[in-house]
């Protein structure tokens, strides 16, 4: 039976926390999308000096009075932003703990959630192989959220995704949102590709590394043959025999450790944003924490 | 030894071993499906390096339970290291004891050289014997033979040539079945001659055993000899003597085993005769035969007396009871030539001449003699060329008669201390020479030939060349020069009496005696210069005035065996030295006159195996005996005297005259003995490289489980961390 945490009181719960924190929200998900060309918003921006056939309704007086010289206000310019979340599809976002896939899509639901909310668009690209399948569309409204969610529930998890290649070969749009992409990262495919793919376009990157506990801390030991849920046999080269000792176990703790600290700094070095989570914490803490922390709510 | 309940434990533990074994070789893993491996692909780098250590351990560990087990196998085993065992063949050492005794006969006058015909020869028809007992025994058996002669060496037999075509020789050590017939073919082969007449050198033939019984121990040692010892051999004793198989009831010997003669109280010749008999009961009858008793010297020689007397005369020994008694019995006899001794010790003298007086009368005793048989005549009522051994059945005396050496010293002075000296040599030298002196003084003439030594001192010395039919001596000769001896320049020295003078010696023959040299003193003298280099200087003289010192060669000497070849040259003037206080001087002069001339041999009598050592003031001197004639031209010649017999030795004076010695080379007494019994044998004496006892190792396999044990609970606690 699968598992799932997009129910409405999931929902209700992100509803309370967004309208309680919108007029506090900062960040992406806290306000209009403000950009820094210009626009007819009523948000100040700048001065120029006035030249010949600007609009003489824009002049600001009171400046007027004070320099004896015409100068014009200039106002941001407001624009609807694009939330992309690419989910990964790989066989180890599910097959190793069924809690971590039905928290990743509960995470991508949420972000969702958040955009929709913020009256941006949102798709979910989900990431099988070397392609995403965005099968939902972009969704504008609250309405085509909900319908979009529940199909989103039944996402199958297996084989492996590339992400660069899924995340390079999708369409995007140029600065104009944010790209999130939940995944555990245990892949050997350059998932910085599809970074720098995404920083190239202009967009605002989310990596949202999603780790069930026996990840973080696997507590078997003792002779183990492991299956990885992404090889094709028994005698694919993925599996490993391994004798896990208490050496072992610090060894794998300290591999960990290195695998998110890579992703944070090579995050950091592209001016994208990180966060990792466990699938045994609550969502809304981790989202409106961890999302916090990294700006993104601000 | 392993029991059955240790053999069925120790089938058990194998068996858990092999299955722990099994258990090792194809660990378990638990399968187990995870999302992924990636980061632990990743951990392995961090492991990396303290996983070869692990794995490490984990072999340490697996071998250390291997070795626990085998541990405990091994101790239920309880092994033992079995000492190592000689190899199980028959073999045997034949020792032959090759020596004089081994050569008597069956004392019935049978012959020597016939089958069986001497102890030796039955020694080796029982070697034969032996040996092919042995192979019929074992054809694995093993054979060495050990002649025990004077020299003992393991016999061998010629097996072939080499390249070069000589013959190569294979010994008999520890040969086995395939060279039998060589073995058998060497021993028959083996003749009386191969004896030596001396005695066997028993320990060096056990010597040549060791070896064979570090090779093996338990091999048997059989000792051919008609030697019996008796109480010392012990219970463990390697050697089974075999004298019974040798011995024949029927030997018996009586010898002649030694002989002394000495000039007696009454100034004439004494002649004491040990006599041996072994194995049997009798008195024994002593023929001794003097030849040229008394003779004439050349120069006062009538011609009915040039020769000399021979003398015969029989003594009889004392009862003397040997039979079957060890070692027999020995008595000594004494001829007393001393007429009136004769008459009263009823001793029988047969001669062709009767007792006679220079003065007419009765014959008072032998003075001088040239030689002397002593024979066997009668044993009991058997002839004792019947005895087991002839070799000892006679004996010979060379040392009645002295070579006469005439010696004429010649002086215009008065000297008492040369005069000494010369009568110094007449009594000292009397055993060797009959030293003639005659004194020329001032106003005789200068004597010039006939002599063997001239003594010249001061100006009596020959108008022209120095005698050369003698050996001469200058003492302080008042000339300018004797050019004919090769001192070219004399010169008359006086150092003054403030002079600090002294001598020194050089290393020399001549020099042994003068050992106050650096106390001589002397300020007269004549010095001699530029002179051959032959003459060896011996005393230096030196002066000092307490500035520069001087040295000046004061004796000399050479010695050549050729005319004007023999000088020794002083120049001290015994009138005017303090040498001549000292007995140095009279045995350097003792010395030179050994020097110049040296006895041929110093005794008359040898036996079998010892050195002679032959001497000579000619250039060569030649050898004459039963089995040797030749010339011996260096000296010292030492001859190792092999064979009994008579040996004359003959050399030729500067004055022509000839000069014979002889000496006689008899048998060793102890061999004579042919019913020896002794009390010790001389044993093989080898460290075996065979252990004596099983070495257990219950207790190192149990220190080593409790180290393995200890080792396995280290490495498991490593291994945890």
């Amino acid at each position: 039976m699968k598992v799932s945490y997009l129910n409405d009181e999931f929902f209700s719960r992100l509803e309370t926390l967004a309208l309680n924190l919108r007029t506090n929200l900062a960040g992406f998900f806290g306000g209009k999308h403000l950009v820094r060309t210009y626009g007819q918003t009523v948000e100040f921006a700048d001065y120029r000096e006035y030249m010949l056939g600007d609009d003489i309704r824009r002049i600001d007086w009171n400046l007027y009075s004070r320099f004896e010289k015409y100068f014009l206000k200039l106002f941001t310019d407001e624009r609807q932003m694009h939330v992309q979340i690419f989910l990964d599809c790989s066989a180890s976002m599910e097959k190793g703990n069924p809690n971590k896939a039905a928290y990743a899509i509960a995470v991508a639901a949420a972000l969702g959630f958040l955009a929709v909310h913020n009256m941006d668009k949102v798709s979910f690209n989900l990431m099988k192989g070397n392609r995403s399948e965005n099968n939902l569309g972009t969704i504008v409204g609250k309405t085509s959220f909900f319908r979009a969610i529940g199909e989103l529930q039944n996402a199958e998890f297996s084989d492996e995704t590339d992400l660069a290649a899924a995340i390079t070969g999708t369409e995007t749009g140029t600065n104009d949102g944010l790209s999130v992409i939940i995944s555990d990262f245990f892949t050997e495919s350059e998932w910085q590709k599809a970074v720098d793919y995404l920083t190239y376009k202009k967009r605002q990157v989310l990596l949202v590394q999603v780790l069930s506990p026996d990840e973080v801390d696997p507590t078997y030991s003792g002779r183990v043959h492991m299956i990885d849920s992404e090889s094709a046999d028994v005698s694919d080269p993925k599996n490993m025999k391994l004798r896990i000792t208490a050496g072992m176990q610090m060894a794998y703790a300290e591999a960990m450790k290195d695998l998110i600290e890579g992703l944070k700094s090579f995050c950091i070095s592209r001016g994208a944003q990180f966060i990792s989570v466990t699938c045994d914490r609550a969502i809304e803490k981790v989202l409106f924490g961890e999302l916090f922390k990294v700006g993104i709510m601000g | 030894m392993i029991g059955l309940a240790n053999l069925l434990g120790l089938l058990g533990l194998l068996g858990i071993l092999g299955l722990i074994i099994i258990y090792i070789i194809k660990p378990n893993y638990q399968q187990k499906f995870v999302s992924s491996t990636y980061v632990w692909k990743l951990s392995l780098k961090y492991r990396k390096r303290k996983i070869n250590v692990n794995k490490l351990m984990n072999l340490l560990l697996i071998i250390c339970q291997v070795l626990i087990l085998i541990s405990c196998a091994l101790i239920l085993a309880q092994p033992i290291i079995r000492a190592q065992q000689p190899p199980d063949i028959d073999e045997k050492i034949i020792i032959i004891e090759a020596s004089g005794n081994m050569l008597a006969t069956d004392g019935l006058g049978g012959e020597a050289d016939v089958e069986g015909g001497t102890r030796f020869l039955r020694a080796t028809q029982a070697a034969v014997q032996t040996v092919n007992e042995t192979f019929d025994n074992d054809e694995n058996g093993l054979i060495t033979i050990i002649m025990a002669g004077r020299t003992p060496e393991v016999l061998q037999f010629e097996s072939g040539v080499n390249a070069a075509g000589q013959p190569q020789y294979t010994k008999i050590q520890r040969l086995g079945i395939a060279d039998k017939d060589n073995i058998i073919a060497t021993l028959t082969g083996l003749k009386n001659s191969y004896c030596t007449l001396g005695s066997a050198d028993m320990e060096q033939a056990m010597r040549y055993a060791d070896p064979v019984l570090e090779e093996n121990p338990e091999a048997k040692v059989i000792l051919y000899s008609a030697t019996e010892y008796i109480n010392e051999i012990s219970e463990n004793s390697f050697v089974d003597v075999r004298a019974d198989e040798l011995r024949l009831d029927t030997e018996w010997n009586a010898a002649i085993l030694d002989g002394k003669s000495t000039i007696n109280s009454h100034f004439v010749y004494s002649f004491d005769l040990e006599i041996g008999l072994y194995n049997y009961d009798s008195d024994i009858e002593v023929m001794v035969q003097i030849y040229g008793a008394n003779a004439a010297d050349d120069s006062e020689a009538s011609a009915d007396d040039k020769n000399g007397y021979d003398l015969t005369y029989t003594l009889k020994t004392p009862s003397l009871s040997a039979y079957n008694q060890p070692n027999g019995q020995t008595v000594t006899i004494t001829l007393d030539t001393f007429s009136e001794a004769l008459k009263s010790d009823g001793i029988l003298c047969v001669s062709d001449k009767p007792f006679y007086k220079d003065d007419g009368g009765e014959f008072d005793g032998v003075l001088t003699y040239k030689s002397v048989r002593v024979s066997l005549s009668h044993v009991g009522n058997r002839n004792p060329s019947t005895d087991s051994l002839y070799q000892d059945n006679e004996f010979y005396f060379y040392d009645g008669q002295r070579t006469q050496l005439k010696v004429v010293y010649e002086s215009d002075r008065s000297n008492p201390f040369m005069r000494s000296i010369l009568y110094a040599w007449q009594s000292a030298l009397t055993n060797k020479w009959d030293v003639i002196i005659k004194e020329v003084t001032k106003n005789d003439d200068v004597v010039t030939e006939g002599y063997d030594l001239y003594i010249f001192e001061g100006q009596k010395l020959p108008r022209g060349d120095l005698p050369s039919d003698g050996a001469i001596i200058l003492v302080s000769p008042e000339i300018s020069a004797l050019t004919s001896v090769g001192i070219n320049t004399l010169t008359s020295v006086e150092i003054p009496a403030s002079d600090t003078v002294w001598c020194s010696v050089a290393e020399h023959p001549l020099s042994e005696h003068l050992i106050h040299a650096e106390n001589y003193v002397a300020h007269d003298f004549m010095q001699a210069s530029n002179y051959d280099k032959e003459y060896e200087v011996f005393l230096n003289y030196h002066h000092s005035n307490g500035g520069t010192e001087e040295t000046i060669p004061m004796i000399f000497a050479k010695n050549k065996a050729e005319p004007l070849g023999k000088v020794m040259y002083t120049g001290l003037h015994m009138n005017y030295t303090d040498f001549a206080m000292y007995t140095d001087m009279s045995l350097m002069f003792l010395d030179v006159f050994n020097w110049f001339f040296p006895v041929a041999v110093e005794e008359h009598i040898y036996e079998i195996g010892e050195q002679i050592v032959i001497n000579s003031f000619a250039r060569e001197i030649k050898l004459k005996g039963d089995d040797i004639d030749t010339k011996i031209t260096e000296f010292p010649h030492i001859e190792v005297a092999e064979r009994t017999g008579r040996y004359t030795l003959t050399e030729t004076l500067l004055s022509n005259k000839e000069v014979e010695t002889s000496y006689y080379v008899k048998m060793s007494a102890r061999e004579s003995n042919i019913w020896r019994e002794e009390n010790e044998l001389t044993e093989p004496n080898f460290k075996s490289k065979y252990g004596d006892e099983d070495k257990d190792l219950l207790v190192y396999f149990a220190a080593a489980l409790v180290a393995l044990l200890f080792a396995e609970w280290f490495l498991h606690s490593r291994n945890q961390f």
